[in-house]
């Protein structure tokens, strides 16, 4: 009797599915409802997302949440321009040493506690701890006596950060003098938290309740991190600012870009992520008020202790590398205009940025020749194929390509030199085991430095510092930067380090800056995106 | 009986504690570093590397990882992703729901599309619809999962978005709660896509079988005899022919369930959605070893549970089993 049973169920389903189908023709469900809630399918589209508390997350979608839940005491907005969120003014008492942050009065977290300077000296307790373990951690070192604090060696300081409520100041100690301060205080780190946070551990995220903050938004409810869930967010009703145009946020989690773009295709969000290769077409179709350039740098960079293409007698082979690559053909074959074509290191948008401090601002066929015979013409025989290190399956192969073939343009051969997707490429470009390194570099905040003493300072080989690259003129301008009160003097030594390094030794060569690009449902108005790549959530408008 | 039990049930044992010890090891054999990982293409200074292996106990010896996270285990603790923090149970409960769900339906609509493309193709033979199932059949058991999931999206999803054909769109968010995915809620339309995706691999070459099955059936003197008898076509086909050639259908029904944890995996991986396999594959690359351990266990003593209940039910079925068991002793 078994096959009659499931003969039967056969029936039955096939009787059940029809009733479903006939019930769906009256089941009309529009994502795009005038209401002005806002679902957001691109914000994990790369994969799901670390933390949303400010204290532990190291990604920028974890981040971009992390910002709408808390305000800092600074942020930059989509223009680029440094403001006070929290911080109604600061000054700096001792040229630099010492940062004195006069806050705002009447602002509140979601759960209505007011927001003073000591809710900063907690967040900051908290996470800089060691125990917390913060990837993030690092960013206190800014601070006089943190360090030894966020590595466990010491107590928090409190002598360097210090705070008055009555007076609604926060008074902060450096370690050495750093004009930028203000801009550094605005990552997300830097967050204040309430009394009911003091000692949270790394699992209050997940509880939607716990994680209070005094951002626009708040958390509705626990979130769900993994694909598939969401993270829901309601406006702030004790938010100090203006409260945001949106009635409710859902960042829906993909962990594949074409699901997520499918999804916003088929009506289920307001925005979502462009697969690859399908820029032009899909900017095309749903317009470009999701596309913005933002501070991050792609670059190839040579070992400095590489024999062939490394140190002081092999700059002209570097610079003829250099002048050879086809930036254009770049932007436009692999990122379809999304990245635009760099001109040096530091990107447009950041303070004191000036364009062309790279070797060559575009293709120089005739000079990457001439640079290329003076380097023969010094003894130097036909080079072996050099090496193009990257780390495999994130699509840097094509890129490669293309500059393997500008390069036989010259001459000079080249061939791909793939390294495992295991997470041990970077360690083992620090360790020098590459040639010709792919690099790239994101701003933790909006500064020069960001980028110059990580990526090329001396003492930061072994770190970011990829090509091991080593110049005691570049160090002494990027140190006597770091150390003057000036901040013009500072950003003109910044420049010529860059000069020094991109174009006096070509210790690495830029290829393209870097660009978010999402496609938007047409009922979106308004969408501003910060150089850091945050989407301001808040100032989004939806008709 | 009882001593046969005791013997398979500690074999089980042993299967899984060695499978687990092996897949410990592999975390420490294989290249590559997990918090090397979670720092992307930045350093992270010395000093906060070593708060978070001291934050996850990755600073100790290996062989006091490996007796904590058997401690931790008999405690019922999964431990910890080196990702995100997220505990391992709520990530194995959340993963278990998704698969259990997607599994279930996939399996139903399998045996649906199966039984009416094998029935239709058998009985109608050399007929259109024949034609079209034997095209079917063939056309489907071709296409990567991954291809009929987006294709399915954009069919079900994006081509009824465009064209304002809204009861036609299925491609809609994955639905959260049980009752949703069991019980069909307001979400339901979430579920029709994937475990369609998840049912037509292996419904077209049971569909074949079916009708290769019932066409040899047809073809038996015992069918002739009946038709011969005068019994309806309707009767002999559905009462005669259908239990006799269903039997290797069965078997093979059984082979595909087992199968389907395979699609379900690049299912879950097409649509997103936070399944048992999906995070073991994203989990393992990114090497959050307890996320990758504390799911495999679980499919492991599934599997051992599995082979073990089918073991005792062959001692049951067959009693020289037994008696082998004991000259084995």
């Amino acid at each position: 009797m078994v096959y009659m049973k499931v003969l039967s169920l056969g029936k039955r389903s096939v009787a059940v599915l029809a009733a479903l189908g006939l019930a769906v023709g009256g089941t009309v469900v529009s994502a795009h409802a005038a209401a002005p809630a806002f679902i957001d399918c691109q914000l994990f589209a790369a994969g799901e997302p670390d933390h949303i508390d400010p204290a532990l997350t190291s990604t920028l979608v974890g981040a971009n949440v992390a910002t709408m839940l808390f305000d800092g005491l600074t942020d930059t907005d989509a223009n680029g321009n440094l403001y006070g969120e929290v911080a109604s003014k600061w000054k700096t008492t001792d040229g630099s040493k010492t940062w004195v942050f006069t806050l705002k009065k009447g602002l509140k977290f979601s759960n209505g506690e007011a927001v003073l300077p000591s809710s900063f000296v907690n967040g900051w307790k908290r996470s800089m701890d060691s125990k917390l373990a913060s990837e993030v951690a690092y960013h206190g070192d800014f601070i006089l006596g943190m360090n030894a604090y966020s590595t466990g060696k010491g107590a928090f300081p409190s002598s360097s950060v210090v705070a008055d409520d009555k007076a609604m100041t926060l008074t902060v100690k450096m370690e050495n003098p750093t004009s930028d301060w203000p801009s550094i205080v605005g990552h997300s780190v830097f967050s204040p938290i309430p009394t009911t946070m003091v000692g949270a551990t790394d699992k209050v995220e997940e509880d939607g309740t716990k994680l209070v903050g005094n951002g626009p938004f708040m958390l509705a409810s626990a979130i769900t991190k993994r694909a598939g869930g969401e993270v829901v967010l309601v406006p702030n009703p004790n938010y100090g600012g203006k409260t945001a145009t949106l009635s409710k946020l859902t960042a829906k989690i993909f962990t594949d870009t074409n699901a997520a773009y499918n999804a916003f295709a088929s009506g289920q969000c307001d925005s979502g992520p462009i697969p690859a290769g399908r820029y032009t077409e899909l900017l095309t179709k749903w317009g470009t008020k999701g596309v913005k350039s933002t501070l991050g740098t792609d670059y190839w960079g040579f070992n400095w202790e590489d024999p062939i293409v490394g140190g002081t007698k092999n700059k002209y082979l570097r610079s003829a590398i250099a002048k050879a690559i086809d930036r254009d053909q770049i932007s436009s074959v692999i990122y379809q205009g999304v990245r635009k074509p760099a001109t040096g290191l530091l990107p447009p948008g950041l303070p004191g940025y000036v364009s062309g401090q790279g070797l060559t601002n575009s293709r120089d066929l005739a000079g990457a020749k001439a640079d290329y015979k003076r380097w023969l013409d010094l003894g130097n025989t036909t080079p072996p194929a050099i090496r193009l290190s990257y780390n495999d399956g994130a699509g840097w192969d094509k890129v490669a390509s293309i500059i393997i073939a500008n390069l036989k343009e010259i001459g000079i051969s080249a061939k791909l030199d793939p390294f495992p997707a295991d997470g041990t490429y970077f360690s083992k470009m620090r360790s020098g085991k590459g040639q010709m390194i792919r690099a790239g570099w994101f701003a933790d905040y909006p500064i020069a430095d960001n980028f110059l003493y990580p990526l090329l300072h001396s003492a930061s080989i072994g770190g970011d510092n990829l090509e091991r690259y080593n110049s005691a003129t570049f160090d002494a301008l990027v140190n006597s930067a770091r150390s003057t009160t000036n901040k013009a003097f500072a950003q003109s030594q910044y420049r010529r380090a860059e000069v020094q390094a991109l174009r006096s030794d070509v210790a690495i060569t830029q290829t393209v800056n870097r660009g978010i690009a999402t496609v938007l449902a047409p009922s979106i108005a308004t969408f501003p995106i910060t150089p850091l790549g945050m989407i301001v959530f808040d100032q989004v408008v939806k008709n | 009986m009882f001593t046969y039990t005791i013997k398979r049930l500690l074999q089980c044992l042993i299967v899984v504690w060695a499978a687990v010890t092996l897949m410990f090891a592999l975390f420490f054999i294989i290249p590559g570093d997990p918090i090397s990982l979670k720092s992307g293409e930045k350093a992270l200074p010395q000093e906060i590397l070593d708060n978070i292996e001291r934050k996850y106990g990755l600073d100790k010896p290996t062989y006091v990882q490996y007796l904590r996270f058997w401690g931790n285990l008999f405690r019922g603790d999964l431990g910890y992703s080196y990702k995100n923090d997220k505990s391992v149970n709520t990530i194995l409960h959340d993963g278990l729901s998704t698969s259990a769900r997607l599994l279930f339906w996939g399996a139903l609509l399998q045996l649906i599309i199966a039984l009416t493309v094998g029935l239709t193709s058998a009985i109608k033979r050399g007929s259109l619809g024949d034609r079209i199932g034997t095209v079917f059949s063939v056309g489907i058991q071709g296409i990567p999962v991954f291809v009929s999931g987006l294709l399915a999206q954009y069919l079900f999803g994006v081509l009824p978005f465009q064209l304002h054909w809204d009861w036609l769109n299925f491609f809609k968010p994955w639905p959260t709660s049980w009752h949703a995915g069991v019980i069909p809620g307001d979400s339901w339309k979430g579920v029709v896509l994937p475990a369609l995706v998840v049912a037509v691999v292996d419904a077209a070459f049971i569909a074949r079988m079916l009708r290769s099955s019932l066409l040899e059936v047809l073809r038996a003197d015992y069918i002739r005899t009946a038709f011969a008898k005068g019994l309806s076509a309707r009767r002999v086909w559905f009462h005669h022919a259908l239990r006799n050639a269903l039997i290797p259908v069965v078997t093979v029904y059984g082979t595909s369930l087992i199968a389907i944890f395979g699609v379900a995996v690049q299912t879950e991986k097409v649509f997103s959605l936070p399944g048992m396999g999906s995070t073991i594959a994203d989990s393992a690359l990114s090497q959050d070893a307890p996320v990758v351990l504390g799911l495999a266990i679980v499919v492991i003593a599934f599997g051992a549970v599995v082979n073990l209940i089918v073991d005792l039910s062959y001692a049951l079925i067959d009693p020289r089993i037994k008696i082998d068991s004991k000259a084995v002793h």
